[in-house]
C-alpha cells in the first residue's frame, strides 16, 4: 500500500490529533444537548428530518465510496469482487423479513477471505 | 404450600439478558480501577529518581499491566461469542474498525482514542477516511459533527422514558455511552421494563457497549498487523459492509431517498474533490432527498 502510507505521512500527527477533538467535541456536543433539550422539545421538526436525511446520504456516500473507490488494503481486490461479495451479502439480507444481520455480515466477510485464500494460494 | 407463581412470558427474555450482562459490567468496572491505579502509582513514580522502590513498583505496574490486558482480551471474548446479540455484533464491528486503522497505517493511539472518546462509529470511520486522504481538520471536525447529529434524535426519545424524579447531571455521563446499538436494545426493551429500573437496566448494557469498544479496538488493531492479509480483508471490510446492510432496514421516505442520491453523489464527487465529497454528498444529497420528501408530504396534503 505505497500510496495510503504515502498520504498519512502528509498528515501530521498534531493536525491528527487536533482533528480527532475537535471531532470528538462536535460528537460530543449533540449527546450532550440532546440530553438538555430531552423532554422539553419534540423531535418532530422539520429541520431534524432535514439532519436525518443529511445524515444518511453522507454514511450512504461514505459506504459507497469505501466499496468502489477505496484507499488502501481493500483497493488490491478487484472491483467486480468487492460489488458481488456486497450484492450477496445484502441478498442475504433481504432474502427473509425477520433479522438476517448476522448471516448477511458472515456472507460477506467470509466472501472477501475466501477471496483472499483464493489470490494467495492460486 | 405456597402456590407457584405464574411466570409471565414477557419478563423473562429480560431477566435472562440482564443476567448476562452482570458479568461483562463488572470486568468493565475491574478494567477502570486497574487503570485508575497504574496512573495513581504513574503520578507517585513521577518526582522520585530510578531506586530500588522504582524497581519494585515497576514490577508491580507491568505485572498488574499484564494481568488486566490478559482481562481485558477475557472480557472481548466474552462479548465477540457471549452474550446479547448487539454486544456480539459490536464487538466485532470494533475488532473490525481497529483493522480498518491498521490497514490505513495510523496510529494505534489515535485509532482507539476515537472509540475512547467519540463511540460513534460511523463517525469514526469518517474521521479515519478523511485523515488518510488528507482532509483538512476543518473538514473532518465539520463531516464528524454532521454524521453525529443523529445522537440528538436519539436523546430526545430516550431520555423523556426514564422517570423525571431521577433526572440528574449523570445523564451528561450517560449519554456519553449511549450508541446505536444500546439505543435500539433499549427502544425494544424499556415498554417491558418498570419505569424506575429503566435507568439501571441501560446503563448496564450501555456501559458495556462501550467498555468493550475500545479493548476491541486495540486488539482488532494488534490482530490486523498479525493475521495473513487474507484475514485482515475480512475485518476492515466488516464496518462498510455493516453501513450497507444497516441501508435495506431504514424505513422514512425522506433517508431512503437520501441513502440513494448520497449513494450516487458520493463516488461521483470524490473523482472530483475527494476532500469534501462527503460534505458535498451529504449536504447536497441530504437536502434533495429531504425537499423531494416534503414536496410530496405537501402534495399529499393538498
Amino acid at each position: 500500500m505505497p500510496e495510503t502510507s504515502e498520504l498519512s505521512h502528509l498528515f501530521n500527527d498534531a493536525g491528527m490529533w487536533a482533528a480527532l477533538i475537535a471531532a470528538c467535541i462536535g460528537t460530543y456536543f449533540w449527546r450532550g444537548l440532546g440530553v438538555f433539550l430531552s423532554g422539553k422539545i419534540s423531535q418532530d421538526s422539520e429541520l431534524f428530518n432535514w439532519l436525518s436525511a443529511v445524515t444518511y446520504a453522507m454514511v450512504a456516500a461514505l459506504t459507497l465510496r469505501i466499496i468502489l473507490l477505496p484507499v488502501g488494503l481493500l483497493a488490491t481486490v478487484p472491483m467486480s469482487v468487492r460489488i458481488i461479495v456486497s450484492v450477496l451479502a445484502v441478498l442475504v439480507m433481504i432474502s427473509k423479513k425477520e433479522k438476517r444481520m448476522v448471516p448477511a455480515l458472515l456472507t460477506g466477510t467470509i466472501g472477501l477471505v475466501l477471496y483472499g485464500l483464493w489470490i494467495n494460494f492460486q | 404450600m405456597v402456590q407457584a407463581k405464574p411466570k409471565s412470558k414477557g419478563t423473562k427474555g429480560t431477566v435472562l439478558k440482564l443476567d448476562i450482562s452482570v458479568g461483562p459490567v463488572i470486568w468493565t468496572a475491574n478494567i477502570i480501577a486497574a487503570v485508575l491505579v497504574v496512573v495513581l502509582l504513574a503520578r507517585l513514580l513521577f518526582p522520585w529518581r530510578a531506586s530500588r522502590l522504582f524497581w519494585a513498583v515497576a514490577s508491580i505496574v507491568i505485572s498488574w499491566s499484564v494481568m488486566w490486558f490478559l482481562i481485558a482480551i477475557l472480557f472481548i471474548w466474552l462479548n465477540a461469542f457471549d452474550g446479547p446479540l448487539e454486544h456480539r455484533s459490536l464487538t466485532w464491528l470494533y475488532l473490525g474498525f481497529g483493522a480498518m486503522g491498521q490497514a490505513n497505517q495510523l496510529d494505534i493511539w489515535l485509532t482507539s482514542a476515537t472509540s475512547f472518546f467519540m463511540f460513534a462509529l460511523p463517525g469514526q470511520v469518517v474521521l479515519i477516511e478523511m485523515i488518510v486522504l488528507g482532509s483538512s481538520g476543518v473538514a473532518i471536525a465539520f463531516a464528524v459533527t454532521l454524521t453525529a447529529t443523529r445522537f440528538f434524535t436519539m436523546c430526545l426519545t430516550l431520555f423523556p422514558q426514564f422517570p423525571e424524579k431521577q433526572r440528574s447531571s449523570f445523564y451528561y455521563l450517560l449519554v456519553h455511552l449511549m450508541a446505536m446499538t444500546s439505543w435500539a436494545i433499549a427502544m425494544k426493551d424499556f415498554p417491558k421494563i418498570h419505569p424506575d429500573k429503566r435507568l439501571a437496566y441501560f446503563t448496564g448494557f450501555a456501559l458495556v457497549c462501550w467498555g468493550v469498544s475500545t479493548p476491541a479496538t486495540a486488539l482488532g488493531y494488534l490482530i490486523a498487523g498479525q493475521v495473513p492479509t487474507y484475514l485482515s480483508l475480512g475485518m476492515v471490510f466488516i464496518n462498510p459492509l455493516f453501513f450497507l446492510l444497516t441501508f435495506t432496514e431504514v424505513r422514512p421516505r425522506a433517508n431512503r431517498v437520501a441513502i440513494v442520491l448520497g449513494a450516487v453523489i458520493g463516488p461521483v464527487s470524490y473523482l472530483w474533490y475527494p476532500d469534501y465529497s462527503l460534505l458535498i454528498a451529504g449536504l447536497v444529497g441530504g437536502t434533495i432527498a429531504y425537499s423531494i420528501d416534503k414536496y410530496l408530504r405537501m402534495k399529499k396534503l393538498a
